[in-house]
């Protein structure tokens, strides 16, 4: 009869010793690890408004570039994951290759921003932290790196204000809602959002959490942290872990108004690419977005599959559109060695041929 | 589960894993090194345990709830009511009379709510439990298949990690679930609106303030910041235009005072545009 079972049971006693040697090693690592700090790459303040922090990221060279690159990362989770730590860090990379780089942290929403609109987000915010630094620069127009909602965010943007956009990016962004792999819109279709945001005011960020660990929750509920047997006995992969864990679940609150607003416009009626889509009562056409764009999405990504990203193409006003595909997922783009090696660059190449 | 099932107490088992974890990491005060052993073991046993049963369910089936999605955000007294209580559901539609009518209704309206809930509920976890069999049924075949050999418990915790993981995503894809997670999420929201609200007049009859009310004020104040943003913009515009239109006038002006041609006209322009003197009073 045949037994898919190791039958030697020596090499089981060998997994086990294994495993309560890491266990032990482990128990003293996690109680002499501190809480792991992200990379901390230096930044000047440049505006502020309400929760809003825009920053000027610092390199050890001044930048090469006259034209600035502003990120604007989603309102879920934090701007941090472009500088989760000095060895990977898409901001550093971007430094390093003479990117003068400026980032958003849209903060942590509370009760007094439960009625912050998307053209607040948008056409607010995100305008001033524009005008701010267009001024500080010098120049009419800037590049726009949009990160997954932020991208999104971004497409809005361009497509509204095309005169203080030179060039835009877009990284794992969500331009089509409606592909059949994308099992996040497929739940939310029928979520009554009226009443979550009646009922809650602001979506908690633990609610929010709990929905992207649900897309695979015995991967990751349960076998990430089996798995983290594993690393107990090296301290180095033992805090890069918990510097994940700390990114991931410190993440903020999302603004009732505009989250309702985003889940009724983008996901549940798809108005990017189906159209009827406005801000603040002005419309928003992807036709409009008529700059250069470099839509750089994640062959294994979960939360924004490629065919959802890669719809961009067929939407937008502009002759000139560059796709890049990344093998990895949709964290693994900004934290995988294979991201430190490729993405930076090619982001860089591409502006400095559209300089 | 019945009892007959080997596996009935997996999810005792994996909480008795992660319990016997939490014991290990429990506590900064705990001595780091002396006692590193003795817990070591203790957890290891449960995640033997744990894999063990793991390994074994892979071969005779059984099911492991995953969470719900909405876990957690309940409130006190919104558990789900036992079974068999849909013969309420006629008896709540009665009309509410009296002077108690409001409370009556609202009562009601929760007792309907939490029906509903439950309804809601036991069919998002009949879909689970389907994915969890359909998942065993994939490591079963797997492990049928002529040569495949699993090299470590490991290996077989992954294995069947993979087959849940696989089955889970082919229902979580389909129609029927996107209609019953939907259902389970606002089931259990309009429980949690209808309890705000009872709290809400609880707090009026006691004086206090209630969260609409802080809420309405937030609304108000959103909406004079963007008045207030949208009356300095048109402000900003409005002088932007006047600057423009002083520069033009300014343009044109010097324009008219300087010809074209040779600067030896000069005089005579200023001449012609000169004032002439006021008459003596």
């Amino acid at each position: 009869m045949h037994t898919p079972w190791p039958a030697d049971p020596t090499r089981i006693l060998e997994e086990v010793a294994a495993f309560q040697r890491k266990l032990a090693a482990g128990a003293v690592n996690l109680q002499s690890l501190a809480e792991p700090g992200y990379a901390g790459t230096p930044r000047e303040l440049v505006y502020r408004e309400d929760k809003l922090t825009l920053w000027r990221m610092r390199a050890e060279h001044p930048p090469t570039s006259r034209t600035p690159l502003l990120i604007v990362y989603a309102l879920v989770n934090t701007v941090w994951m472009t500088d989760l730590q000095t060895d990977r860090s898409l901001v550093r990379n971007l430094l390093a290759q003479g990117e003068d780089v400026y980032l958003i942290d849209w903060g942590y929403p509370d009760g007094a921003d439960r009625w912050l609109t998307l053209e607040d987000y948008i056409d607010g915010y995100l305008d001033r932290c524009v005008d701010v630094v267009r001024a500080q620069a010098g120049v009419a127009a800037i590049d726009l790196l949009g990160i997954c909602q932020g991208g999104a965010f971004s497409l809005c943007y361009a497509a509204l204000h095309r005169e203080k956009v030179r060039n835009l990016i877009t990284m794992v962004t969500p331009v089509d809602y409606h592909t059949p792999d994308n099992m996040l819109s497929h739940w939310a279709r029928d979520i009554d959002v009226d009443l979550f945001v009646d009922t809650l005011g602001n979506i908690p960020a633990a609610l929010m959490n709990w929905v992207y660990l649900t897309l695979k929750p015995v991967r990751l509920l349960q076998q990430k942290y089996v798995n983290l047997v594993q690393i107990l006995d090296n301290p180095r992969e033992l805090e890069n872990f918990l510097r994940m864990e700390r990114w991931i679940f410190d993440s903020p609150d999302q603004a009732g108004e505009a989250f309702r607003e985003f889940v009724k416009a983008f996901f549940q009626a798809n108005k990017l690419v189906r159209g009827g889509l406005s801000i603040g009562g002005k419309p928003v056409e992807l036709a409009n977005i008529t700059q250069p764009v470099l839509n750089i999405y994640a062959e294994q990504d979960h939360l924004v599959p490629p065919d959802a990203s890669r719809a961009l193409g067929h939407h937008i006003g502009s002759g000139d559109y560059t796709e890049l595909a990344f093998k990895g997922g949709h964290i693994g783009i900004y934290v995988s060695g294979r991201a430190q090696r490729e993405v930076p660059p090619a982001i860089h190449r591409w502006l400095r041929e559209h300089g | 589960m019945t009892a007959q099932n080997p596996f009935t107490d997996f999810e005792t088992l994996g909480r008795q894993v992660w319990e016997a974890w939490s014991r290990q990491w429990a506590g900064p005060a705990a001595p780091p090194a002396a006692n590193a052993s003795l817990p070591g073991v203790e957890g290891l046993k449960s995640y033997l345990d744990w894999m063990q049963q793991t390994a074994a369910m892979a071969g005779q089936g059984g099911h492991v709830s995953p969470p719900s999605p909405f876990a957690g955000w309940t409130m006190p007294g919104m558990g789900t009511p036992p079974m068999g209580l849909d013969a309420l559901r006629s008896l709540l539609g009665t009309p509410a009379f009296g002077p108690g009518r409001e409370q009556q209704a609202q009562q009601q309206a929760l007792m309907r709510a939490l029906l509903d809930h439950q309804q809601a509920n036991a069919r998002y976890q009949e879909l689970l439990a389907r994915a969890q069999a359909q998942g065993t049924q994939r490591v079963q075949r797997k492990l049928a298949e002529p040569g495949f050999q699993v090299d470590s418990l490991k290996a077989m915790y992954d294995l069947w990690v993979d087959a849940l993981e696989d089955a889970y995503a082919e229902i979580a894809l389909s129609d029927e679930f996107r209609e019953a997670y939907a259902a389970q999420g606002n089931t259990q929201m309009r429980v949690r609106q209808l309890q705000q609200q009872q709290v809400e007049q609880w707090c009026r009859d006691a004086g206090l303030p209630t969260r609409s009310e802080v809420a309405t004020l937030g609304q108000r104040l959103q909406e004079l910041r963007r008045d207030v943003r949208r009356m300095q913009a048109a402000k900003e515009a409005v002088a932007a235009t006047s600057a423009a239109a002083k520069a033009v006038k300014t343009a044109k002006r010097r324009a008219s005072a300087k010809p074209a041609g040779s600067t030896m006209d000069r005089p005579a322009t200023r001449a012609a545009t000169r004032r002439a003197p006021r008459k003596p009073r």
